[in-house]
């Protein structure tokens, strides 16, 4: 009797744990509902949309809550260089693309834990404002200072990148896969 | 033989169940928790004028450090609520401001932008059922009892930090 009793506890241990850990891989890693990718850069078209399903409301709720729909608002989340490794403050990368067609953008950093960085610059995003004449998007990222425009990342941490294309133009709101995304280059040298 | 198919059908089943209402609770939970804390902090209805975002900004998730914030967590339970913003001589320079309405599973079900309020001042009745809007107001009905009122004002470049600072001031919410 005891021996049943010890059986089903642990059938329905492994049955939350593999409901609870399949959540959670659902959510934190590339799991279903993410549905646009641009080389390293993500997308969910779907964030703060009615029509958002499970994944993507879980998936905003821990690293985007209170987004806008894509009309008001496009974001692309960076993890990881054009080579597919994870972006870490122990490399520096060179981001470099076209002005998206969008009345506003900025690139921000954030740790990994999606909040802002922590350094003595309070350096934390780059935005069409501060862009060059053109308006293209041109950035080096490193821990240590260079030459403008330059953001800091943290030091020997992992990172992410957020780019935010606010009331973005009717023809790439309604085709996002139109976007040219900027690269994300490492440096030579980088471990 | 049938036993432990028996068995492996009630794990597969209660993983399936738990995922789905782990997925389900999550952005509630989350929203919760957020709404609760703002209700402690500042007040249900009342808005909150945090300073522009930096490494302590840790109540929500992604901040924009370009973004000043208003930021009110309603319950409609008592009624309407009225949310204004009330564009000032500087706001005319501002590049970019906003409001959201979101539900308390976090869907947005409410934008609108400068572009689209133009130079008037805009007045929403956010209420939990149709109602008629006073003269001047515009009703807009929440899925929800409970959500937030999320205001975005941007802060391109530094210079225009004081009309942001200013229109911000006048946005806000509170009981009809």
């Amino acid at each position: 009797m005891i021996q049943r009793v010890a059986l089903w506890i642990a059938l329905t241990a492994a049955g939350l744990g593999l409901g609870g850990g399949s959540a959670w891989w659902a959510i934190r890693g590339p799991g279903p509902g993410q549905s646009l990718a641009l080389g390293p850069w993500r997308a969910d078209l779907l964030v703060g949309s009615r029509q958002a399903g499970l994944y993507t409301r879980a998936r905003v709720a821990m690293s985007g809550l209170l987004g806008l729909g894509r009309a008001e608002t496009l974001y692309f989340v960076a993890r990881s260089d054009d080579r597919g490794r994870p972006l870490d403050g122990a490399c520096a990368y060179r981001i470099e693309g076209p002005a998206p067609a969008a009345r506003w953008w900025s690139l921000t950093v954030y740790d990994a834990d999606h909040f802002l960085i922590d350094h003595p610059t309070r350096r934390f995003s780059i935005n069409s404002a501060q862009a060059g004449a053109a308006g293209d998007l041109a950035v080096t990222l490193a821990a240590e200072a260079r030459a403008e425009p330059w953001l800091p990342v943290p030091r020997n941490a992992p990172f992410e990148l957020t780019l935010r294309l606010y009331n973005p133009a009717t023809e790439l709101a309604a085709r996002p896969e139109a976007l040219i995304a900027p690269r994300i280059r490492a440096e030579e040298g980088c471990r | 033989m049938r036993s432990w198919a028996l068995r492996i059908a009630y794990v597969l089943a209660l993983a399936a169940a738990t995922h789905w209402l782990a997925l389900w609770l999550l952005p509630q939970v989350i929203m919760h928790q957020l709404i609760e804390r703002l209700g402690q902090e500042i007040g249900l209805n009342r808005p909150a004028r945090p300073p522009l975002p930096d490494h302590t900004s840790r109540r929500v998730v992604m901040p924009s450090p370009d973004l000043l914030y208003v930021i009110c967590a309603f319950d409609l339970a008592k009624g309407p609520l009225t949310v204004e913003a009330v564009p000032q001589s500087e706001a005319a320079r501002l590049p970019y401001w906003s409001v959201a309405f979101y539900a308390d599973n976090s869907d947005n079900f409410f934008v609108l932008n400068d572009r689209e309020a133009g130079a008037r001042p805009i007045r929403l009745m956010l209420t939990d059922g149709p109602v008629a809007a006073p003269e001047g107001a515009r009703a807009v009905v929440s899925p929800t009892r409970r959500g937030v009122v999320l205001f975005r004002v941007l802060v391109a470049d530094g210079e225009n930090r004081e009309a942001a600072e200013a229109a911000r001031r006048g946005m806000s919410c509170r009981p009809a």
